[in-house]
């Protein structure tokens, strides 16, 4: 790998998942905006395809985060899985080489991705969105059933549950855990 | 990409807490602010029609009736 590619690498782990669509090959940004309006229909297929996109850097950067996805999201990610030459370089593109596998057959990855509940886990993986990618929305709230969760047992709504994150973050900082 | 961070359940709890507090202690000024005073009615007609039973102002309906 040459420095100027290492470099763009580098700065391409700063940009924001919405910027990191132009670094995707065309058609098959176009075959995942498919996937997504087919999954989550006309009005959120542009969300769903950032959340996918934010799901997708997550879990590659951080393999054991116990990331729990909608299925509107898992469906994008079937999409793109099938095209397989595709895939591969989204995962250069995107996260470095660090390939990001799906499987429902292996018990710890069947775990990770599809029926973790744990309060411990959820937080985890709710405060670290919140830390990578910003606030929650209304609409990017559909596509995170472990910040759904949050919200749904506390009784809170969304512009609530950032507000924790905030504080919660702010905690990290004073505590000397950032 | 920053690097990841884990903090206790506790910080949640500790936080959520305080959120509820705080949201409780809105609605208690809301419910207050809500409350409608007989002394407000003399004054303000829209104020009157929003209340249901005239008889918590002190008026009865053959009064009301009486002043019309």
């Amino acid at each position: 790998m040459t420095d100027t590619m290492i470099s763009q690498m580098s700065k391409m782990q700063n940009i924001m998942p919405e910027e990191l669509l132009i670094s995707i090959d065309k058609i098959y940004l176009e075959h995942l905006r498919k996937a997504s309006r087919s999954a989550a229909g006309a009005e959120l297929d542009e969300v769903c395809l950032i959340e996918f996109i934010k799901f997708f850097r997550l879990a590659t950067t951080f393999p054991l985060s116990k990331i729990q996805i909608s299925r509107e999201i898992d469906l994008v990610w079937h999409a793109a899985i099938l095209e397989t030459k595709q895939y591969r370089n989204l995962n250069e593109t995107l996260n470095n080489g660090n390939f990001l596998d799906h499987s429902v057959l292996d018990s710890e990855s069947g775990l990770k991705y599809h029926s973790i509940d744990a309060e411990q886990d959820d937080f985890d993986v709710v405060l670290n969105y919140f830390h990578q990618f910003g606030e929650f929305t209304k609409n990017s709230l559909e596509f995170w059933p472990q910040a759904r969760k949050i919200c749904e047992r506390n009784l809170i709504n969304c512009s609530n549950l950032n507000k924790i994150l905030s504080a919660a973050i702010d905690d990290a900082l004073n505590s000397g855990k950032l | 990409m920053k690097a990841w961070i884990s903090l206790p359940l506790a910080v949640l709890t500790g936080l959520l807490a305080a959120c509820g507090k705080d949201d409780e202690s809105k609605q208690k000024a809301n419910d207050e602010q809500k409350t409608i005073k007989p002394s407000d009615l003399t004054s303000n007609n829209e104020a009157m029609l929003r209340v249901k039973d005239p008889s918590d102002c002190g008026y009865s309906n053959s009064k009301l009736r009486d002043n019309d």
